[in-house]
């Protein structure tokens, strides 16, 4: 109770850097048990779930009791509203990563499909994502934060990529269609999880920068449209506003 | 400098002061005895005036005769004394004579303060001169005959002006003089100031180095007072600091030298669990540049869950924690054993260090025994089960055909067969790995052992239906090398590739060279053995793993074939033993091509030198022979028939 604003941030951040430590941990056992059929990183995986839930709602808690406790401004409300946002999408990705462990666990039981999937590409990409998202926001270095919003298009890539390809075999080779249908959704949980760590990566931007780099599209055509409706009798295409 | 500035204004204050006081106590002194000076003087000639005036007086001479007398005596009175003022009054006050007046212009003095007072002890009076329209200082004196009566008064005056001016004269004379004296005092000051200061200055420098950890100079010591005391006491400080300085320095190099050449990570932290130290192998495991980690929590320096908590473990319970982290890698998993134990002074608990002990390695080896005994067991109980059994049916059944008791025996002893296979592999593979190596090296030519091994395949091959190439140099290939384990060796490759081929396929055996500094023999130089074939082949993850002893990519194909799991793992180790290599290439569906590669024998190398081993046991032939691979009949004569060899498992 009697503690200052930064000792308890700085438990916080303590937190977040836990809560984000387990899920990159999941992350990566997860992607590995898929990749190298590995059972016994899966049931890690499965396993470490309810202490990642655990923690994130040891962080929530701890987000509120300072909101309550000592009504933070500025940099510091900031701070905690992203954190809050990375908790949860630290969560989620915690919960693709279980998903992921169960579809590596089914495909273990099998034989491996020979498919020119580019499973191992993709699991790198995302764990790279998350690991350097987590990284800015320790560093809090929104240029890396950015560069992670970049790579999010490369894995929407593969996952098109692997898409067609399950669907083409899963036509010609109906045998095959659970293992197809277990990677494909694997492919879906790590585009998934891609897009969750672009979330993050823009919390760390938000964070740091104050600016909102989320749904920078809706964003332009909501002020082009204010400023044609506005702007009528003004500079017309001129006087939308740059970015 | 302002040390220097208060010595120096210290002694510029006390002479100025004593200066004043002595100036103006000698202004004083002197103006009043200027002033008495004055008096008696302006008394002497008044008196000299009275007794010079007495004559004419009493002759009781007229007043015409006076005024003609007296004032050729005043004048004669005034060249003596210039610049003063002499009267002669009468006692009725009338003015007979005056130096600077005429005696008839002026009026009556018989009420001036001087004459009122000139009958009785009295001063000098200091007044404005109506007569001359200056302030004046008049002293008189009665002029008295004999018997006494007044006959008259001398008067002298001397003008106030006068005065002043010796007065402002022996003012400047004084300030002057102060002047100069002070200046004086002054330059003595800044003498002083600065023999105090220079050295407390070079002090001060000094130390200011020693400070800094400049200790090579030292301070000049000089004279007996108490700087050259305190530059010496300097002196044996710097000398100790120095010292100190060096023991420090030398422990903490000898310290950070054992530290950064450790192959366990250590990591030290203060109660905040901020990181204070990391050595080289800390940071590699940590993956962070050493210098960016320093000075940070821990926790943001690394997201792995077990490290971090170890460390706060031992920093809440001040107790040694320990912990194990798995770190999943691309290519392989690392194993960490972490133990935090506090750091502790008189006050308690300051930090924890940490030691990353990377256990990989130890957790693999045990791996492989725990593998290798199962396996062993495993493939030794198979043929005996299987011998009991057949045995066991004999002897149950006295009456059993004799042809089927034949074939029940035959298996048994195909059984058997097999054990003895798997024993002498084991046997071959521990004398290979025996450190001091009971392989004979000798200088041997590679390809006759190649091309005997393929004479000895061709008839296993033909069984199958194999084509069996070779592909040989026509000149000889000279290596150091064990004879009847490079056979081995090859025969293995050989054995492998006709059995796991299908039939009607083709298998090769090449024998090649490489020089990699271009010249022939040169040190470099290889030699190469490799066996292709057409077969299966090898899953790419699994290549690196055959040569593991009892690992079988196909378990049921591999024992069906009569494999005993451990020949490649015996290629590998021949190779290893000659200085050289064992790989494998492969394609799944096209088939592998495996290769031994070891030193070519250098021209100038004598017979065995190179090897240390085989010489340091001249004890003749192997002692243990395996059954496998080729035996070895006799030692192989030049230009006797290529040894023939009888692979057990290719009937």
């Amino acid at each position: 109770m009697t503690k200052s604003l930064d000792d308890d941030l700085q438990l916080l951040r303590q937190r977040i850097l836990r809560m984000g430590g387990m899920v990159e941990e999941a992350t990566r056992n997860a992607t590995t048990a898929l990749t190298q059929r590995r059972v016994d990183l899966a049931r890690r995986v499965l396993e470490a779930d309810d202490s990642i839930d655990m923690v994130e709602l040891d962080v929530d808690e701890e987000c509120l009791r300072i909101l309550a406790l000592h009504q933070p401004v500025a940099s510091d409300l900031r701070y905690i509203t992203a954190v809050l946002k990375i908790n949860n999408d630290l969560e989620r990705i915690g919960d693709l990563a279980c998903n992921m462990a169960e579809r590596a666990l089914d495909l273990a039981a099998h034989d491996p499909l020979d498919l020119p999937l580019q499973f191992e590409r993709m699991t790198e990409v995302v764990r790279v994502m998350l690991h350097d998202a987590l990284d800015a926001l320790v560093s809090r270095n929104s240029e890396l934060a950015r560069d992670v919003c970049a790579r999010d298009r490369q894995v929407n890539e593969i996952h098109r990529e692997n898409f067609a390809a399950l669907q083409a075999r899963m036509q010609s080779a109906p045998a095959s269609v659970e293992r197809c249908v277990d990677l494909l959704s694997a492919s879906r949980q790590l585009e998934r999880m891609a897009d969750q760590t672009t979330n993050i990566a823009e919390d760390v931007v938000f964070l740091v920068e104050g600016v909102v780099i989320r749904h920078r599209r809706a964003q332009q055509r909501a002020q082009a449209a204010a400023a044609g409706l506005g702007g009528k009798s003004g500079a017309g295409p001129a006087g939308r506003p740059a970015d | 400098m302002t040390g220097f500035w208060k010595v120096f204004a210290a002694i510029a204050l006390a002479a100025a002061v004593a200066l004043a006081v002595m100036g103006t106590l000698a202004f004083d002194q002197l103006t009043e005895l200027g002033a008495s000076a004055t008096r008696r003087e302006l008394a002497g000639h008044a008196a000299l005036l009275a007794a010079a005036c007495r004559a004419p007086l009493e002759r009781g001479d007229s007043p015409a005769q006076l005024g003609v007398e007296l004032p050729d005596l005043l004048s004669r009175a005034a060249s003596l004394a210039p610049g003063r003022r002499f009267t002669i009054v009468l006692p009725d006050g009338t003015v007979v004579a005056d130096t600077h007046e005429r005696a008839q212009d002026m009026d009556n003095h018989a009420t001036r303060p001087e004459i009122l007072a000139a009958r009785c002890p009295h001063e000098p009076v200091l007044r404005w001169s109506r007569t001359l329209g200056v302030d004046m200082l008049y002293d008189a004196l009665p002029i008295e005959s004999a018997d006494g009566s007044l006959l008259g008064y001398a008067r002298v005056a001397i003008p106030a002006d006068d005065l002043a001016a010796e007065h402002a004269s022996l003012r400047s004379a004084l300030l002057l003089s102060a002047g100069v004296a002070l200046a004086l005092g002054a330059l003595a000051a800044l003498i002083l100031a600065r023999g105090v200061n220079r050295p407390m200055q070079r002090i001060t420098t000094f130390v200011d180095g020693v400070a800094r950890g400049e200790t090579a100079e030292r301070l000049p010591v000089s004279g007996q007072g108490e700087l050259s005391g305190l530059a010496s006491a300097v002196n044996i400080m710097a000398d100790r600091l120095d010292e100190r300085f060096q023991r420090i320095l030398r422990d903490q190099t000898e310290l950070l030298a054992v530290l950064s050449s450790m192959t366990e990570g250590v990591l030290a932290t203060d109660a905040s669990q901020r990181i204070v130290l990391l050595n080289a192998a800390a940071a590699t495991i940590l993956e962070v540049p050493p210098g960016q980690a320093r000075g940070r929590p821990v926790w943001e320096v690394t997201r792995t869950l077990e490290i971090v908590d170890v460390i706060a473990r031992c920093l809440a319970q001040g107790r040694i924690a320990t912990g194990e982290a798995l770190l999943v890698g691309d290519n392989h998993d690392r194993v960490l054993r972490l133990t935090a134990s506090p750091l502790a002074d008189d006050h308690g608990p300051w930090g924890c260090v940490l030691v990353l002990q990377d256990l990989t390695e130890v957790r693999r080896l045990e791996l492989v025994r725990r593998d290798f005994v199962t396996n062993v067991s495993h493939e030794l109980k198979t043929p005996l089960t299987s011998m009991r059994g057949f045995v066991e049916a004999v002897l149950d059944e006295p009456d059993m055909v004799p042809a089927t008791r034949t074939r029940f025996l035959q298996r048994a002893r195909e059984n058997t067969d097999r054990m003895v296979a798997i024993v002498s592999d084991l046997l071959s593979l521990a004398r290979i790995e025996a450190e001091d190596g009971a392989l004979q090296l000798q200088p041997l030519d590679l390809r006759e052992i190649a091309a005997s091994c393929h004479e000895d395949a061709s008839s296993a091959a033909a069984l199958r239906r194999i084509q069996l190439q070779a592909g040989l140099p026509g000149t000889e290939v000279p290596v150091l090398g064990d004879r009847t384990a490079l056979a081995t060796a090859i025969t293995n490759l050989l054995d492998n590739a006709i059995k796991y081929s299908p039939e009607d396929s083709r298998v090769r055996l090449e024998l090649g060279t490489t020089a990699p500094s271009g010249a022939e023999g040169s040190p470099g130089g290889e030699a190469w053995v490799e066996v292709s074939d057409t077969g299966p082949g090898i899953p790419a993850h699994e290549t690196e793993r055959i040569f593991e002893r009892f690992y079988r990519v196909d378990k049921n194909r591999s024992r069906e074939l009569g494999g005993t799991g451990l020949g490649l793992s015996i290629v590998r180790h021949v190779a290893r033993a000659h200085g050289g290599r064992a790989s494998v290439q492969s394609t799944l569906g096209r088939g592998s091509s495996f290769r031994i590669t070891i030193p070519l024998r250098t021209a100038g190398a004598a017979p065995g030198a190179p090897q240390a081993a085989g010489l340091a046991l001249p004890s003749g032939p192997a002692t243990l022979a395996p059954a496998t691979g080729p035996r070895t009949k006799s030692a192989p004569a030049p230009g006797a028939p290529a040894t023939r060899a009888s692979p057990t498992e290719s009937p």
